[in-house]
């Protein structure tokens, strides 16, 4: 696990990168996984990354459930791009929907861990610039406070009221429905 | 394996991150309906900060503009005002009075078409189109152009209104588009032809008339209906019917010849999936939905998509509830007709045949779905 993507064959044939977590454990991976964080791509173009990245921002437990994200996902962006450039039959479409579906079925049991983790995977793939990622987990929060009142939003997440009476008057003055 | 008990260097949050730019990230996704900025905008000041930025708000109407608004409810002329009727639940449920515009009871107006979060009035005293924002109160008066008017032959028999740029709801630009319609009189007139006239807010002019020949008068009470980059309205009447369609990018007029079936007055054009011409027609209680394709040399027929026995669908049983159905208005956005029944005003979704009983009316109007994202505190006015 330590190593992730040392275990595919053709990995060896790949450029791989040295990415450094803040507690210093390293992880090879291909350039393909890891040109997935906008960050990193920019690093490998300045040719900044001999030696290893070091992401002192990400720990090792983070970086391994972010590569493993980016693992599956540039599989999968590699896959669209073999599916445009030649087949377009019914065959090949019924693959892509299966695979959508699988990816579908990962980004889910992805999703599956607590608070804590899901707000490091935020932090992560803001400073890693990995969109897809950046929406999954924030989808994941959004879809938390879906329907709740204020009062259940600010107990979920350790939120302090601050607003002042008069503020708080004149929202739900503005909106009365909304609170209902 | 690793080792279990090395220190973490980055303690692990309990509470949300502090940057703003995530947060901000997290709420864009919150869903697009009335409720949720309100609700949210009352967890904090750093919450209530990021959620009344104009610019926050700009970006969650463009995030959520890949799909259409939600159907807020419905607009139906009253006597005098335009009254709105909720169609979504609590809390998402905006009361008849938020969405209100009193109108003088001393002038003539008339409610003519709801689109991309606008809502078009005549005014025949004044002779002047208001669009209004329901949501914002925001009000833009445009004097109708010359040949348009109040008398048999200039009277203004339908008309449109959209947004700007094309994106229903985003009000990225804030500028509208009019369309006006007269015609003469098919039955004194063997030659009778449509007139229309386009208004681009961002200009301020008015087009030129343009015209195409007509067999049918133009149906007054059956809103426009954007399919593609055109705007159809229903021609119908004295045993006629036809679409009359309005191209917005060559700006020309053009009469469409209805299903050859189609002998029924309740008619109502439909936007079809891929933005393809329908038309429905309703006979007692049976409707008919037809797709108009266009071969590859420009030869147009019209394809009998499928057939609706009201009656089954919608468990009508006895004679009473077996009486007339009536088209009061379709949403072109969800492909969903609204119809009276003696049991109700039902829609129903046209492509998954799901419906729903709205509630029980002895009212006959016309029916103008409202969708619009409801940002209220943000926008800029109307053409800023």
């Amino acid at each position: 696990m330590a190593s992730a993507g040392s275990g595919d064959e053709k990995a060896a044939a790949a450029a791989m990168i040295t990415l450094i977590s803040s507690d210093n454990e390293k992880f090879e991976v291909t350039e393909a996984t890891a040109t997935l964080s906008q960050t990193i791509r920019h690093m490998i173009e300045d040719g900044c990354t001999d030696g290893g990245v070091p992401l002192p921002n990400v720990t090792s437990k983070i970086l391994a459930r972010v590569i493993e994200y980016c693992k599956k996902h540039a599989t999968a962006a590699a896959g669209e791009e073999g599916s445009s450039s030649s087949f377009s039959d019914a065959a090949f479409l019924e693959v892509d929907r299966a695979f959508l579906e699988e990816l579908e079925e990962f980004d889910d049991a992805f999703l599956e861990v607590d608070r804590a983790t899901l707000f490091d995977l935020i932090l992560a793939a803001n400073y890693l610039d990995i969109k897809g990622l950046l929406n999954l987990t924030c989808q994941k929060v959004a879809d938390s406070v879906k329907g709740k009142t204020p009062e259940q939003i600010r107990e979920m997440y350790n939120i302090v009221n601050d607003l002042t009476p008069e503020e708080e008057a004149e929202i739900r003055r503005e909106t009365q429905w909304a609170f209902e | 394996m690793r080792c279990r008990f090395r220190p973490s260097l980055v303690p692990a949050p309990t509470t949300m991150p502090d940057d703003d730019d995530i947060l901000r990230e997290i709420l864009l996704r919150l869903p697009p309906l009335p409720s949720s900025l309100p609700r949210a905008s009352l967890v904090s000041k750093r919450w209530l900060r990021l959620i009344s930025d104009p610019g926050f708000l700009r970006r969650f109407r463009a995030f959520h503009c890949r799909q259409p608004p939600p159907l807020l409810g419905i607009f139906q002329e009253d006597f005098f005002c335009p009254i709105f009727t909720p169609m979504l639940d609590p809390p998402d449920r905006i009361p008849t009075a938020r969405l209100y515009l009193p109108l003088p009871r001393d002038e003539r107006w008339d409610f003519r078409c709801c689109r991309h979060g606008l809502a078009l009035f005549f005014n025949h005293t004044h002779l002047e189109a208001t669009v209004w924002d329901p949501v914002t109160g925001d009000q833009r008066r445009v004097a109708f152009p010359s040949g348009f008017g109040n008398e048999d032959n200039d009277f203004v028999r339908n008309a449109a209104v959209l947004c700007g740029d094309g994106h229903a709801g985003c009000h990225r630009s804030r500028s509208f588009k009019l369309i006006l319609l007269r015609a003469d009189d098919v039955l004194l007139d063997p030659n009778a032809r449509a007139f229309a006239s386009f208004y681009d807010s961002e200009t301020d002019v008015w087009s030129g008339l343009i015209s195409a020949s007509i067999k049918a008068l133009i149906h007054m009470l059956r809103p426009s209906i954007l399919v593609g980059n055109s705007i159809c309205w229903l021609l119908h009447g004295y045993g006629k019917s036809g679409i009359l369609e309005f191209d917005l990018d060559r700006q020309s007029l053009a009469e469409i010849s209805t299903p050859v079936g189609a002998h029924t007055s309740k008619l109502q054009i439909l936007r079809m999936e891929n933005n393809g011409l329908g038309i429905a027609t309703l006979s007692d209680l049976s409707m008919q939905v037809w797709e108009r394709k266009v071969s590859s040399v420009s030869i147009a027929t019209w394809i009998l998509q499928k057939t609706i026995q009201l009656d089954k669908l919608l468990s009508l049983r006895s004679p009473e509830e077996r009486a007339q159905a009536v088209i009061l208005g379709y949403d072109e956005d969800g492909h969903a007709m609204f119809i009276r029944t003696t049991i109700g005003v039902f829609m129903i979704k046209l492509k998954s045949m799901e419906f729903k009983n709205l509630f029980e009316t002895n009212v006959l109007t016309t029916y103008h779905p409202y969708r619009t994202f409801y940002t209220t505190g943000n926008s800029s006015p109307l053409l800023a």
